[in-house]
């Protein structure tokens, strides 16, 4: 989710009524990038990780809106490897009462908005595989005090691939402080009754900050996961064969996990520096598991890696990041440009 | 039990006779001996197994011994003498071999002298110079003694023991002491005997040997005695000459007309003579080459006589219809040698040639038939696919000529074609085309189903894999593998198994689901790697041409068996619903696989194999698994032999039988469950009955005929299951329209008090604008009380519908009666929801099987719900 901070402004009025156009631009990417973690789309050294999007967002009384474009190499696995233009956005949201909205159409599910909290890396390092964007989402949000929670539900979700959900329901409460804060989200989904490898899902997350100091943060996420993944397949009609429509039974449950602890120490407002230690066990790793992928990896059933990486940011909305790995991740190096407006 | 020599029988008696090439002759061989010591019969015989006359270790004796009795028996080159000294304890009859034809007369009182001999453990004396001595020629021959039971506390070897030697009888009852006929049944019928190299017979005192784990758990005492129990009551039945295939000496009724004077595993064997003798490691009754001790078929009282049917009952209420499911074994049906598509898995069985192709196929066929099952499944058919040239398709179109009555004026009649089998046709290639592609596994066998499309649409297919084992190679000392004589590795660790077909059925007029499973499981032959471990410390132990140990008489491979046993059941447990798993388990009604399908009520420790994987995925590790889970089937056949007081058995191994092949039912189906047979018309029978045509002798076309027996080697077994018309767990009743009609049961209750000239009507719900051309007849009844009536609806399209019967009073048949002319009964309305399909065509088609909602999916996700209600309590609050 982007973070407009210079956003134009295209239209206001004295009633507060008003038009904003908002984006950012992103270059950079993976450096020697390891096929066997199969985190992405080819067996390059180099994967790309250009981002762009442009956005308008407004209000009207206790209406809001916004319609966001996403133009993105699709470089996750399965995913094209082509710079590819899609719509992120478009909902419409109302104000119900003061720190309490609804939001229709598509946009983040509750839970996106904190899945990675406590995370301070620039790339994420470990993903909780909540629903993200979806369409057809009611979403509630509110906050009292120091508290915020939200839910959201999709009707017949998508993964990014495309590939059905089924209906997807996910939500957070957290506490938040200057000094303090946590949050707790679930995520439910019904699965896509045979129409996808995706059955029901069952996620919990947990993200907290603790700011030590005032340039030191202390951060750890975490996640649970309890995935029923189709373990055969049948052929219905491969007339097309980009295409294969596919019955998916025997649904298995697939128990996933991951956490990490991180640091960052802010030099002042141009430097920072992030550590993060990280971990993720998947049962399709295991061997010993009947639902082993079959596929015997370097890093056994779990792996732990670590992250160490500055940021540089010439000006508010401008960050230079480089971010390097050690131990068993997917990649050397991450290094990014990225520009908000 | 005598286990002292192990020469060939008849090498040993060939070479006797022609070491001795002159004549035995009659000489005063006797009266002439000095110093020689004449002993009774009984003294030589002594009261154990081995002669008394004989020092410890020692099989002959130094010194000579005269000995005399009246010749009883002319054997090969030998007599047997005869006479009684009333000692219970010891033989009143002796072995002498004279080495020659020329013997005393049978009845005359003769003196031979010669040494004592433990001859392969047969108590014998040698006559001297081939000499006999005739003492009185005014004796007659004691005749055959009946073999009785004298002693109950003593074993049935120890019965032989006393009788070596001695002609004896077998009576219809050979126990006095004991209620009813103890009689010598047959264990094995006549065929080859691979140990005494030789045709003969295995008979068993009382009773048929059922295998140890056919009775009890393996390696329990109970199994134990079993087995030493059917050790001890065996009885070989010898021709006195070698046999030539296809006869049997002394029974020329057998060779003339076999299919009249059939032998069968359990019949009984009543007034046959013979001799008692000891070799081979076994006691053997030598029946003397005479046309006096010829045998015709009153001799062999058959217990299990031959049926060209199942005997199974399929009676069922009024409001209920059976459903027939039956496992068969097609002994390799192989038709890619004769025009059949090429089996990519290898081509090695079979029948050789094109007659014993044509053979195999009209056995098996007429066997089909004759089973009259809804669905059937079929192992050991080639593996080559589901294309037009198939095995499977072979037999399925071969059995299907059978049903060449196309008028529906004929529906009812068993050669009706609505009688047609469709198979069952797994895509495995994905391409959604059944065809010559799509094999199941890597076997040049493999499982398939018939099914009837008239009685049950397919619902869904698929294969369930079966584990394989990839454990290390077993090595020597030295870290080389083990060879065989030909230089074969012994055991590689990697051992692989049949996978299973599975077949989902929707049963017509119920809306109920229907699973049927064929399996196969890995044979009892070759080894697996658990079978060697300890072999290092075996004694005597030859690991290049011993078998393994085998101490609970589970043969090989038993723990490779429990991981497939797992496997089937958790994949069969997420499947859910009636189930039925058929099939070869290679494995006897207690052995640990069928344990762990249905119960293990004795905890019995069981262990499935190391190593072992199922489409690459590790099932239990390098250490195996201690398997405590049961998945609760029951075995069908074992259940109605509970209620029958009669045990089951499918297979004949040796001398001993017992059920490998199983008809296991979800508890589900129990209350279902008519009545579960095995028919007996396979491993009764002697392999002279196959389609074989080598080592039948002269006559070896009269073995054949279109009949059932010996079409394979285990038995067929069958089972009925009634269903109620109209029942349902809530999905809709399932009709299939063929030629645009289905017929709808309209079962009524005697709580309606059904009467003659009532009559039975239905409405359906539900009919498109076209519905005007459906007829819809009324039915009235003809009969009084409970019973089904059977609308004949033509014209109905696919569809959904709602079903509505009723029954209309009619006039009553005595006109004194008080007349409820038109009143609607109200204890006889009945509605049923019904989905209306095109009966399934006998073209296997690609079947996508419905979700199976292992994955979830619904409506709307809880949490909304629970997001939702909190929004509104903030709104009442603000």
């Amino acid at each position: 989710m982007t973070t407009p901070s210079w956003a134009l402004n295209l239209f206001e009025d004295q009633y507060g009524h008003k038009v904003d156009l908002y984006g950012e631009i992103g270059t950079g990417g993976h450096f020697g990038a390891d096929d066997e973690y199969g985190e992405f789309y080819s067996d390059d050294a180099f994967i790309d990780d250009s981002f762009s999007s442009l956005g308008i967002k407004g209000t009207y009384e206790n209406l809001y809106y916004a319609l966001e474009m996403d133009y993105q190499r699709e470089n996750w696995q399965g995913g094209s490897g082509d710079m590819v233009f899609g719509v992120d956005k478009s909902y419409f949201g109302y104000r119900i009462l003061p720190g309490h909205s609804i939001e229709v159409g598509l946009t983040d599910t509750a839970f996106d908005k904190y899945d990675h909290y406590g995370d301070f890396t620039f790339d994420i390092t470990v993903e909780t595989g909540e629903a993200g964007d979806q369409d057809r989402t009611i979403k509630y949000q509110g906050e009292f005090g120091y508290l915020k929670f939200a839910t959201s539900y999709s009707h017949m979700g998508r993964s990014t691939s495309g590939a059905e959900l089924g209906n997807i329901t996910n939500g957070y409460i957290g506490f938040f402080s200057d000094r303090f804060s946590v949050v707790l989200g679930a995520e439910g989904r019904l699965g896509s009754k045979g129409e996808s490898k995706y059955g029901q899902q069952k996620l919990y997350g947990l993200g907290m900050r603790v700011k030590a100091t005032k340039a030191l943060s202390f951060g750890i996420n975490g996640y649970q996961e309890e995935e029923y993944i189709s373990q055969k397949s049948y052929v219905v009609d491969n007339s097309d064969p980009l295409n294969i429509e596919k019955q998916y039974n025997q649904f298995e449950k697939l128990d996933r996990s991951g956490w990490l602890i991180s640091s960052k120490y802010t030099f002042n407002e141009k430097w920072e520096v992030v550590a993060s230690h990280n971990f993720e066990q998947y049962e399709e790793w295991d061997e010993d598991s009947p639902y082993w992928s079959g596929t015997e990896y370097s890093w056994g059933k779990e792996r732990e890696w670590q992250t160490l990486g500055v940021n540089f940011k010439p000006y508010p909305s401008v960050v230079f990041a480089a971010e390097a790995n050690q131990g068993e991740a997917a990649q050397v190096l991450y290094a990014y440009t990225r520009i908000y407006f | 039990m005598k286990n002292l020599f192990k020469l060939p029988m008849l090498t040993t008696f060939a070479s006797l006779a022609f070491s001795q090439w002159s004549f035995a002759s009659q000489t005063n061989t006797c009266t002439d001996a000095t110093g020689i010591e004449h002993k009774t019969i009984a003294e030589i015989q002594g009261s154990s197994a081995i002669s008394p006359l004989l020092s410890e270790g020692v099989y002959e004796t130094e010194q000579e011994y005269m000995v005399t009795g009246i010749v009883s028996a002319h054997l090969y080159n030998a007599i047997t003498l005869y006479n009684q000294d009333g000692d219970d304890t010891t033989s009143d009859g002796l072995y002498v071999y004279m080495g020659n034809t020329s013997l005393p007369s049978v009845g005359h009182t003769v003196c031979v002298r010669g040494i004592v001999k433990e001859y392969f453990g047969l108590t014998q004396i040698s006559a001297t110079n081939k000499e006999w001595e005739l003492v009185d020629n005014t004796t007659t021959s004691p005749g055959a003694i009946d073999l009785k039971v004298t002693d109950e506390n003593g074993s049935f070897a120890e019965l032989l023991e006393r009788h070596e030697g001695m002609l004896v009888n077998l009576p219809s009852d050979m126990n006095d002491s004991q209620a009813g006929y103890q009689d010598m049944r047959v264990a094995r019928t006549y065929s080859y005997d691979y140990d005494a190299r030789r045709n003969n017979m295995a008979l068993t005192y009382s009773r048929i040997n059922l295998h140890p784990n056919q009775v009890a758990a393996p390696g329990s005492a109970e199994s134990i005695a079993q087995r030493a129990q059917n050790q001890d009551y065996l009885l070989f039945l010898e021709s006195d000459d070698r046999a030539s295939n296809g006869e049997i000496p002394y029974y020329p009724g057998f060779q003339s007309n076999p299919n009249t004077n059939y032998i069968r595993v359990n019949d009984s064997v009543v007034d046959l003579k013979g001799v008692i003798l000891y070799n081979y490691d076994r006691y053997r009754l030598y029946v003397p080459d005479s046309s006096e001790f010829n045998v015709t078929s009153s001799n062999f009282i058959r217990n299990t006589p031959r049926s060209d049917t199942p005997i199974i009952s399929t009676v069922s209420d009024y409001d209920e219809f059976i459903i027939k499911v039956a496992t068969q074994n097609v002994l390799n049906y192989f038709n890619s040698p004769f025009g059949g598509e090429q089996n990519p898995h290898g081509d090695d069985r079979g029948a050789d040639s094109s007659d014993e192709f044509t053979r195999q196929t009209e056995k098996l066929i007429n066997t089909l038939y004759a089973m009259d099952s809804d669905v059937v499944g079929l192992l050991e058919v080639e593996n080559n696919g589901f294309g037009t040239f198939s095995a499977i398709k072979k037999i399925q179109d071969e059995l299907n000529n059978e049903y060449y009555k196309e008028f529906p004026r004929d529906r009812g009649d068993a050669r009706h074609q609505d009688n047609r089998y469709a198979f069952v046709g797994f895509d495995a290639n994905g391409d959604t085309i059944i065809d010559e592609q799509d094999t199941i596994g890597s076997d040049v066998v493999t499982t398939g189903i018939l099914y009837r499309p008239s009685k049950l649409t397919l619902e869904a297919v698929d294969v369930i894999p079966m584990p394989s084992q990839h454990a290390p190679i077993i090595v020597d000392e030295t870290g080389a593998a083990i060879l065989d004589g030909k230089g074969e590795i012994r055991e590689s660790g990697d051992n692989y198994q049949r996978d299973s077909l599975m077949a989902t059925f929707i049963v017509h007029s119920t809306g109920k689901r229907l699973t049927v499973v064929a399996n196969h499981l890995k044979s009892k032959g070759s080894t697996c790697w658990e079978d060697w471990q300890g072999w290092e410390t075996w004694e005597n132990f030859d690991p290049t041409n011993d078998n393994v140990q085998d101490l609970d008489f589970q043969g090989n491979c038993e723990h490779f068996r429990v991981a497939a046993a797992v496997q089937l059941g958790e994949q069969m447990e997420k499947i859910g619903g009636d189930r039925i798993l058929l099939g070869d388990m290679n494995a006897y009604t207690y052995e640990d696989p069928i344990l762990v399908l249905t119960k293990n009520p004795t905890d019995k420790a069981i262990y499935a194999a190391r190593d072992t994987f199922i489409k690459g995925i590790k099932q239990f590790g390098s250490s195996g698994k201690k398997i405590t889970k049961t998945y609760g089937y029951i075995s069908a056949a074992a259940l109605k032999d509970d209620e029958k007081g009669k045990l089951s058995w499918s297979y004949s191994y040796n001398d001993e039988v017992g059920s490998l092949d199983h008809m296991l039912i979800s508890p589900s189906l129990e209350d279902r469950l008519v009545d579960a047979v095995e028919w007996h018309i396979n491993a009764a029978e002697s392999t002279l009955y196959d389609y074989n045509e080598e080592f039948k002798g002269s006559n070896a076309n009269a073995f054949y005929e279109v009949s059932p027996f010996r079409s394979s080697d285990h038995d067929s077994a069958v089972m009925s299951l009634s269903y109620r018309y109209g029942e349902t767990d809530g999905k809709r009743v399932t009709f299939a329209s063929s030629g645009d009609s289905i017929t709808v049961p309209f079962s009524i209750p005697a709580t309606a008090t059904p009467e003659v000239n009532d009559v039975a009507k239905l409405k359906i719900r539900g009919l498109n604008k076209n519905s005007n051309t459906v007829a819809i007849p009324e039915i009235k009844l003809t009969e009084n009380g409970q019973q089904t009536v059977f609308f004949e609806v033509v014209n109905l399209d696919e569809g959904q519908y709602t079903l509505e019967m009723s029954l209309v009073k009619g006039a009553p048949e005595d006109p004194d009666a008080e007349s409820r002319e038109g009143t609607v009964v109200s204890d006889a309305k009945q509605s049923m929801e019904i989905s209306v399909k095109k009966r399934s065509g006998l073209i296997a088609e690609s079947i996508t099987p419905p979700y199976d909602h292992t994955g979830g999916g619904g409506p709307l996700g809880p949490m909304l719900l629970v997001g939702l209600l909190g929004l509104l309590r903030l709104k009442r609050k603000s």
